[in-house]
């Protein structure tokens, strides 16, 4: 039984200008399933996660969520209420307010304004901010200032913040750039307890190792067009990727 | 204008010679007098001006024909006469005659030799139906001057005061009129008198001349006609018409090209405000608010350039502008130079507080040359060579400070565009500018071309302060007023792009002057900040970004 | 990234609102209990003083929640000072007409013979006081519209605040709209049955200012620590981000400045009574850069720090002016340059990390 389509990419097309950032992409991915994006800089891996968010509109081509969300017709704000959460190459908190106010934040996805006003969290979301703050390490900072942490607890934050709103789509962004090995151990454990049959997660990586036991599928991206796609091993054999890595 | 002439004259040719030999009857005498005049009959001329007022404007007539004919001695005489008049000198004494006045004593008003006789009575101060009549006279006397300067002028006051003249002489000086302004201009006088005639020929005439010299007194002239005049016959009122319609596209022309240039000028004035901000704000992501405060300056170090010319060399006094440029510039530059040092050096990265530090310095610098100079208008004199202008059509007059103003503006730009493009220097400006990590990383000093791109910057905001002491009101405050428009155009144009500063002055400029004549002022503020946004929406960057997305 | 600071020492408490309620019932104490002479008696004077200064307070108050908490620099909230100003100036124009059946000087001057039609909406008191915090909303929401939705932001939004703020000026100054033109508006004597010249009526507003001033900070002190506030500053920070978390950040940034605009014509509604005049001078650029200065001063983001800020520096121009007019604004530039290259967070904020740093050690 295969799973249902959560992200499906047909024939998407960026241009900056006279730069050609995306051409004639076609990429589709399902739930329960982890992708690997890789491919040199440039090869406009942000750019597809800026057009998935809403950050940048294509100049051709179709970009669904679940076959029925027409992303590129969405603004930022609708499409992460949609269930696409991003996280960033920079690790992006909010540095002046502590941890738990930032789970809060994100908990709420900016609905129901009479409860932002009242400072209220119902049962529900209370007990999934304590939830998430115990898997990504951070229950004894909650009150700790998110501009003290650590880079990796930063990462780990802003990972978390993406959680606590159950999205159906997570987008990481080079997740363990910066990070020590001992941090980068345990961002991997914690990518892979995110999997879920009703979630899918691409993730931008350099880091081969880090690709090879996360990913399920790895898609190789080069100067805005898909150059081979499936298997870690797969891929290392493809002759194009080896020609593009290596050099001519 | 022959073609005119010949119309005048040859058109209704029988009724004009009859009016002639009329108008000859008044006068008593026949044109031109050739004969010399005798003595009593100027003294009976000078009587007639102390005592019988009903005929001001014959004997006014019969000096002014003197004063023109072909005797030197009876030329001489009517001017003295008329000198006389005009100078309060005439004494209309009731016995022994009428004498002149003279700083060393009193001559015969008929002689013009000396009264030994001492004279106790004042001189006669003309009425005001004499002193103007005097000044038409006098202008129909200088139509006739070896001078063409002279002859033009009195055209003009012809014109103005057509209702009076004396026809006959007027046709007389047209005739010899050789110089085309002083033909233009009498034509046209005789032609606004023309309109009065009864002869309905005549009238169409003059209605077809006044067309070739379109103007606003012009066409009241002829609107009024027609409301004088409602019952009027189908052919004056079809060349009245044509003649309103081709005056009113005239005008409406001149309406255009009035301000087209005042858009111009004040483009002109936006560019150099603008010019040192945009090179700063793009390379420093500073906005100085202190700017217009160093326009101010460099306004006020041309007062001090041109009160020491005045005191120490007046000779030079003419060129105490261009003296300026290079003074200001350099002052301005220097203090621009200590602010970065002192202020702006330590508030990097933060143009919240950059903007809050740069506003305290200018509230400073404001009260310090209010203190120094005070806080009333600076007055400057206009060196000889800008004063005055020239019109180029109806409605339409270009001041010589205006163009040499928007002459100016164009220089410096043109100066800064080649130091920016084709210099050292700029090459280092703008390479820091797009990529300052980049430009760092290859060991350009960024803090010193930080230091001297402000300089600069400051500097040719006292440039554009130098400039503004032609055209603008000069006084410690006049910097605010410039600091939000050329904020403005930075805005529009795209911070740190010369050619965008340029384009969006000539915008904001044109999109000004059109809309505040008619709107007022805040209309055409309004209208800009929405352009400004509409345009920003497309383009965050302005019109010319030189910073790509990153 | 400067280092965050808690935003206020001690959360959930009242702060200055506490201080305030007591100056309100202390104002009026201080001022008839004792007779003049009396060290302890405030005379109308300074009663009256202490009433501008506080107006300045909240409307200091009123741009650092949308500076401090939300990263939007307005140099242009003299504009809904001076909305509420003029609002406040329609009304009083009625009830002296009301009261004396004389129309005003300007008013006369243009040749009026009844009092003009457009300003009667404002006759009663209370209407004209929602009227005056409709406009300022209405004027705030479009500006904030045009230039949110746009993404006008930082700098750029600043100098568009200082443009507008020189337009309405030129407005106001403008003599034949009927407005007072560059006089003002003046000839108060009624404000709501109280005569204006009355001593008990000043004191009364000073009070109320007070009174005013400490239950809207309460209020802006609540909605900071709410959740609301807590995405004001998610958008100060890093609004792409909250964008991306799902917030519609156009709407945050909307709400929180129209509700800054109110608050600021609120405090030009309580100033105009107790100086007797509004003239086009209130919307001047540079007071409105000035307030920034108040805020920046005591210390952007405390809201406490903006209280103390205004009052600081509108009590030393009060002090200065008299004594030494020319040498003020030397006094001012050298503070500002002072706070914003040495003291960042200013002199509250600078004291709160002072001790948040102490108690950390």
């Amino acid at each position: 039984m295969t799973a249902s389509t959560a992200l499906y990419i047909n024939g998407l097309s960026v241009r900056f200008g006279g730069f050609a950032a995306i051409t004639d992409l076609t990429l589709e991915i399902r739930y329960g399933e982890t992708r690997a994006l890789i491919g040199p800089n440039g090869a406009g891996k942000t750019t597809l996660m800026d057009v998935i968010t809403g950050k940048t509109r294509p100049v051709a081509g179709e970009v669904f969520l679940d076959r029925t969300l027409d992303l590129a017709a969405l603004g930022e704000a609708d499409i992460a209420r949609g269930g696409v959460g991003r996280k960033f190459q920079k690790p992006s908190v909010f540095e002046a307010l502590p941890v738990v106010q930032n789970l809060e934040l994100a908990v709420r996805r900016g609905l129901g304004w009479s409860d932002m006003v009242r400072s209220r969290l119902s049962l529900a979301q209370r007990q999934r901010i304590d939830e998430v703050t115990t898997t990504i390490g951070l229950q004894d900072q909650r009150q700790r200032l998110a501009g003290e942490l650590s880079h990796g607890q930063k990462q780990w934050l802003e990972i978390g913040m993406l959680l606590v709103a159950d999205p159906k789509v997570l987008l990481l962004d080079e997740p363990v750039a910066g990070m020590t090995e001992a941090e980068t151990e345990r961002t991997v454990e914690l990518i892979a307890s995110l999997r879920s049959p009703q979630r899918a997660i691409v993730v931008v990586e350099h880091d081969m190792e880090f690709v090879e036991h996360v990913a399920d599928l790895v898609s190789v991206l080069h100067e805005g067009r898909l150059l081979g796609e499936g298997s870690m091993q797969a891929v290392r054999a493809n002759p194009k990727v080896i020609q593009v890595y290596l050099g001519r | 204008m022959a073609s005119v002439s010949v119309r005048l004259q040859g058109h209704g040719l029988w009724r004009r010679w009859l009016r002639h030999v009329w108008l000859l009857s008044l006068c008593c005498h026949l044109l031109p007098a050739q004969a010399a005049l005798p003595t009593d009959e100027r003294r009976a001329l000078v009587v007639a001006l102390c005592t019988q007022p009903a005929a001001y404007r014959a004997t006014l007539d019969r000096v002014v024909q003197a004063v023109v004919g072909s005797s030197a001695e009876d030329a001489a005489w009517g001017q003295a006469l008329l000198k006389g008049l005009a100078d309060v000198a005439l004494v209309c004494r009731e016995q022994g005659g009428p004498v002149f006045k003279r700083a060393d004593g009193h001559v015969d008003a008929a002689t013009l030799q000396a009264v030994s006789e001492a004279v106790d009575e004042l001189p006669m101060v003309p009425s005001l139906v004499l002193a103007r009549l005097l000044k038409t006279s006098q202008a129909e006397a200088e139509l006739f001057s070896p001078d063409v300067g002279t002859r033009r002028a009195a055209a003009q006051r012809i014109s103005q005061a057509y209702a009076q003249i004396n026809e006959p002489l007027v046709r007389q000086a047209l005739a010899k009129a050789s110089d085309p302004e002083v033909v233009a201009t009498l034509e046209l006088a005789l032609a606004k008198r023309q309109l009065a005639s009864d002869q309905a020929p005549d009238r169409i005439d003059a209605i077809r001349a006044l067309t070739k010299a379109p103007s606003e007194a012009t066409r009241t002239l002829l609107s009024n006609h027609q409301e004088a005049n409602p019952a009027m016959d189908g052919l004056e009122h079809e060349a009245l018409v044509q003649a309103l319609k081709s005056i009113d596209r005239a005008l409406k022309l001149g309406q255009i090209g009035s301000i087209a240039f005042s858009g111009l000028s004040y483009a002109g004035v936006l560019l150099i405000t603008a010019l040192g901000l945009s090179i700063v704000f793009g390379l420093l992501g500073v906005i100085n608010l202190a700017h217009g405060e160093f326009i101010m300056l460099g306004a006020y170090a041309t007062f001090v350039v041109e009160k020491w010319l005045q005191a120490y060399a007046p000779g030079w006094f003419d060129a105490y502008v261009f003296l300026a440029i290079p003074f200001a510039f350099v002052v301005c530059g220097l203090i621009g130079i200590v602010l970065e040092m002192t202020v702006i050096r330590h508030l990097y990265k933060r143009p919240l507080e950059t903007l809050l530090a740069t506003w305290a310095v200018s509230i400073a610098l404001i009260k310090l040359v209010q203190i120094v100079f005070g806080s009333q208008n600076v007055e400057f004199i206009t060196p000889s060579f800008l004063q005055g202008g020239v019109q180029v059509s109806a409605g339409f007059f270009i001041t010589w400070n205006r163009v040499f103003a928007i002459a100016l503006a164009l220089a410096i730009f043109g100066a800064t565009y080649g130091l920016i493009r084709h210099t050292r220097f700029g090459l280092l400006i703008r390479a820091t500018t797009q990529r300052r990590d980049t430009a760092r990383a290859l060991g350009l000093p960024a803090p010193t071309i930080d230091r001297l791109a402000f300089g600069l910057g400051s500097g040719l905001a006292g440039l554009a302060g130098v400039v503004l002491t032609q055209i603008a009101s000069v006084n410690p405050s006049m910097g605010t007023s410039f600091v939000v428009d050329a904020f403005m155009v930075v805005v529009l144009g795209g911070a740190g792009s010369l050619v965008g500063t340029a384009v969006s002055s000539l915008m904001l400029g044109e999109v000004n002057q059109l809309i505040e004549p008619f709107y007022g002022a805040v209309a055409a503020k309004v209208a800009v900040l929405l352009l400004i946004v509409l345009i920003i929406q497309r383009r965050p960057q302005g019109l010319f970004a030189l910073k790509t997305r990153s | 990234m400067r280092t965050p600071i808690p935003l206020f020492a001690q959360a959930g408490s009242m702060g200055l609102a506490l201080p305030l309620l007591l100056l309100a019932v202390l104002l009026p104490l201080a001022n008839s209990l004792f007779a003049a002479g009396h060290p302890l008696h405030l005379s109308l004077f300074v009663v009256n003083l202490i009433g501008q200064v506080l107006c300045f307070a909240l409307l200091a108050l009123a741009l650092d929640f949308v500076w401090g908490l939300l990263g939007v620099l307005s140099l242009g909230h003299g504009i809904f000072f001076g909305i509420g100003g003029y609002v406040m100036g329609f009304y009083l124009l009625n009830a002296a007409y009301a009261d004396t059946q004389v129309l005003p000087d300007f008013m006369q001057f243009m040749g009026w013979t009844s009092f003009p039609a457009a300003l009667q909406p404002f006759a009663s008191l209370p209407v004209a006081l929602l009227l005056g915090l409709l406009m300022a909303v209405i004027v705030g929401g479009v500006v904030g519209l045009a230039a949110f939705r746009s993404r006008i932001n930082g700098v750029y939004f600043s100098i568009i605040t200082q443009a507008l703020t020189y337009a309405l000026m030129l407005l106001l100054f403008n003599n034949d709209l009927g407005l007072g033109g560059n006089n003002g508006l003046t000839g108060f004597t009624l404000l709501g049955g109280f005569e204006l010249a009355r001593e008990s009526t000043q004191v009364g507003l000073a009070s109320l200012s007070a009174l005013v001033l400490a239950g809207v900070f309460f209020l802006l002190r609540w909605l900071a620590q709410s959740g609301f506030g807590q995405a004001m500053v998610a958008v100060r920070d890093d609004e792409a981000r909250l964008r991306f978390l799902g917030y519609r950040t156009d709407r945050i940034k909307l709400a929180a400045w129209c509700l800054s605009c109110a608050v600021a014509a609120l405090a030009g509604m309580l100033y105009v009574p107790q100086v007797g005049i509004i003239n086009p001078g209130i919307v001047s650029p540079m007071l409105s850069v000035e307030i920034a200065v108040w805020v920046a001063i005591g210390g952007r983001g405390t809201l406490t720090g903006a209280v103390l800020g205004a009052a600081i520096i509108s009590c030393l121009k009060f002090w200065l002016s008299a004594e030494i007019p020319s040498l003020w604004p030397f006094v001012l530039a050298g503070i500002t340059l002072l706070i914003t290259v040495a003291l960042r967070n200013g002199l509250w904020g600078g004291w709160q990390q002072w001790r948040t740093a102490r108690a950390a050690a």
